[in-house]
């Protein structure tokens, strides 16, 4: 067995076995963890092996959200609710995803991040049906067949629904970049016309991509709304897109594990920074400082040691045999599927 | 499979054996420990840092006479980094220190976010945000110490009604769940004002240019433009105001009764109209008053520590302070003594003089929601409210 196989597993069961150990609060960071990791796998999928750059998966995260939330306010059964929220959230790429990924590189991050501007003002001026820029209340809980969380064990459900959801997506993940399709979204990301020449569908694969990292978002955006029982505009703010592709950047695109190294990473640096600075006795200009200045400051420092990112960068260091892995990539290139070598994702100008 | 069996039996049963933990009563003289939920980062940080620079006056003065009822006060602070996601994480971490009751967040929206957790988790949060909708409906654990945004709306609206005024333009926030109930109310009150509205624009809290919306307010000729909005924005309207020359008078709410709001303002910011309670124009109020003195018992020390006059978010959380120590000392330490508590105060505060009840969780007296004008940096009430400050302070809460 190779050992990433093994180090996937025990981060699966350490995962599934965590919150057993933690409080309501580390419960909360363990949900928001996992459903970042969500977002981040769909990005991961569109921007690692598809080479599409995004900076809107917060609109499709809040589009999810505002699609589960208003159907189980308006009576639809909530798992419904939730399972619909992905659905709509892709139709919506699809619309969106025809016009703007005729453009490319610089061009797309930037269509993308106006779409996310656009669904932040239309969520804030439709009151009647999101509630406006105060937000939308009052969002039923979680059930199946009228069953719920117990409410005093209410995070731990929701961690767990996580862990599932989490694990789905990165397994989907996981199965689609070592198929075809899969071969041929990394085939586009090096080269568009070479891909074309070879038979790939470019633009179809691009579209379906977009529509499917579109619904890992509106997923994680339906249990997010469910788990807070409110949602506002301010909650999706178009920092939180750019802390995704951080996240993505962190953990190493174009490596399925990637973004759960990423995702954890920047948000228990973001909490550990905030409980420092909050302590009493800190200076009022403290938690200002960490959270902006030392946050940043830890960002430069591992895109500067770190370039590929932190999961490719042990991959290399496994291969190049200060660790010792029999089924390691070569140095410079992230694993696939299977320990094949993988490029990195194309740099567009 | 027997080893996964096992797994999910272990999960399952550690599902079903939690349970919210027995409230227990502190043993005598035990430490208790008070969360304080505040914007110490993010849009809102003016507001979170004096909200924490008064709690921590309070605790210290209060542990340095022997602590509430004997008890030591340990002050938990969380940053909630003006994002109601935030909120939540840093609420749930509170919740897991073990504190016995809450004051925060400062903004409205979060306040809004965390209204149904705080009806799950039955952990008493006195809010110190400033919309109706976090105490109506009542929800049996969370208060409020501001004025209700429709308490600030009828202040300015009696105000520009004393001016003569009858044209008004608003130009209101629409990310701030305080400015849009503000702005929503005073469209509704207007017409008992016989006031018009001749012009009505809105802007996003991160907005930092308002050229447009002033174009249009000055062609709308108002005879005074109100602004609903908190932190950063209303400083840059009243500059760019200022520049155009409009000579149309400025009037904000209490969100700007602050030097954080006056000092950058300087110097277009005089003359503007400033709705204040009572505790910001303490230095105007004369001594026949009968809350002067709390009012310097609490400000002389804090403006020595911070060379300041406390601004409205620093009253508003020393009056949260006041009420989580009053309802301790009466009813006990434990989270539902606390509750009940706070659903009995009737005291005399610098605010003046609060009764909160089962149905009614806010307590600020309308006599208490004044006006005042800015004259070189400070606060200096209007002749209307230099009339009610003389009046030896018989406000009683009668806001309904």
């Amino acid at each position: 067995m190779r050992l990433g196989f093994w180090l996937g597993l025990a981060a699966a069961v350490g995962s599934l076995l965590l919150p057993l150990l933690l409080y309501d609060a580390e419960l909360t960071i363990y949900v928001f963890i996992g459903l970042s990791i969500i977002v981040v796998a769909g990005l991961n999928l569109l921007y690692g092996f598809a080479g599409q750059v995004s900076l809107g998966q917060g609109a499709f995260y809040a589009i999810g959200a505002y699609c589960a939330g208003i159907l189980a306010r308006r009576g639809i059964p909530p798992l419904a609710a939730l399972l619909l929220a992905p659905v709509l959230t892709a139709a919506v790429a699809v619309v969106v995803g025809l016009p703007v990924l005729r453009l490319r590189g610089h061009y797309l991050a930037f269509a993308t991040l106006a779409f996310q501007l656009i669904v932040l003002s239309i969520a804030g001026q439709f009151r009647e049906l999101t509630g406006g820029d105060t937000g939308l209340t009052g969002i039923p809980d979680l059930t199946v067949a009228g069953v719920g969380f117990p409410l005093e064990r209410r995070a731990f459900g929701y961690a767990y629904l996580t862990w599932v959801l989490t694990a789905l997506a990165l397994l989907l993940v996981h199965n689609l970049v070592a198929s075809r399709p899969g071969r041929g979204l990394r085939a586009l990301a090096t080269s568009e016309a070479a891909a074309r020449g070879s038979g790939v569908p470019v633009g179809r694969y691009k579209l379906q991509v977009f529509a499917l990292a579109a619904a890992f978002a509106g997923l994680a955006g339906g249990v997010y709304a469910f788990f807070l029982s409110y949602i506002a505009p301010g909650s999706f703010p178009i920092l939180l897109s750019i802390q995704f592709l951080v996240m993505s950047a962190v953990g190493g695109v174009a490596v399925v594990w990637g973004p759960v190294l990423g995702a954890v990473l920047i948000y228990i640096l973001a909490q550990v920074l905030q409980t420092i600075g909050s302590q009493p006795g800190m200076p009022l200009h403290a938690p200002a400082e960490l959270n902006y200045a030392v946050y940043g400051l830890v960002l430069i420092l591992i895109m500067l040691l770190l370039p590929e990112g932190i999961v490719p960068a042990l991959r290399s260091a496994v291969a190049s045999g200060r660790l010792r892995s029999p089924g390691g990539a070569a140095p410079g290139m992230a694993a696939g599927p299977g320990g094949a070598p993988v490029p990195p994702p194309a740099r567009r100008q | 499979m027997r080893k996964l069996t096992l797994l999910i039996t272990a999960i399952a049963t550690a599902a079903c054996a939690g349970g919210a933990a027995p409230q227990s009563q502190a043993s005598p003289g035990a430490p208790i420990k008070i969360g304080l939920l505040t914007s110490l980062t993010g849009n809102y940080a003016p507001l979170g840092t004096n909200d924490k620079l008064a709690a921590q006056q309070m605790v210290d003065a209060v542990n340095a006479k022997g602590g509430v009822a004997g008890h030591h006060i340990d002050l938990i602070i969380e940053d909630d980094q003006s994002n109601p996601t935030q909120t939540i994480i840093s609420y749930n971490k509170l919740i897991d220190e073990g504190v016995v009751a809450i004051e925060g967040p400062p903004q409205s929206t979060a306040e809004l976010a965390l209204k149904p957790i705080v009806g799950q988790k039955k952990i008493p949060d006195v809010s110190v945000g400033a919309s109706d909708d976090q105490v109506i409906p009542v929800e049996p654990y969370m208060f409020q110490t501001t004025p209700l945004a429709s308490q600030v709306s009828k202040a300015c609206l009696k105000q520009i009604q004393a001016l003569k005024f009858t044209k008004l333009a608003m130009l209101t926030d629409t990310k701030n769940a305080y400015a849009i109930k503000g702005h929503d109310v005073t469209k509704n009150l207007v017409s008992q004002f016989g006031i018009t509205i001749v012009d009505d624009e809105s802007f996003e809290t991160t907005q930092t240019n308002f050229a447009t919306q002033i174009a249009k307010i000055v062609a709308a000729k108002p005879d005074i433009l109100l602004v609903w909005a908190t932190g950063a924005p209303p400083v840059i309207i009243t500059k760019q105001w200022g520049g155009a020359k409009t000579g149309i008078p400025l009037m904000m709410t209490a969100a700007e009764a602050s030097p954080l709001y006056v000092n950058p303002a300087e110097p277009e910011v005089e003359g503007v109209y400033v709705q204040a309670t009572l505790g910001v124009l303490g230095q105007n109020v004369p001594s026949s008053n009968k809350f002067k003195k709390l009012i310097d018992d609490f400000a002389q020390p804090f403006q020595t520590a911070n060379g300041t006059w406390p601004p409205q978010f620093a009253w508003d959380s020393m009056l949260a302070m006041t009420f989580i120590f009053d309802a301790i000392k009466r009813k006990g330490t434990n989270p539902d003594q606390i509750q009940a508590g706070l659903e009995s105060i009737n005291l005399d505060t610098p605010q003046g003089h609060y009764t909160y009840g089962k149905d009614k969780h806010y307590g600020m007296p309308d006599s208490s929601n004044l006006m005042a004008t800015v004259q070189s940096k400070g606060f200096v009430p209007t002749p209307e409210t230099q009339a009610v400050l003389a009046s030896a302070g018989t406000g009683a809460s009668t806001q309904s």
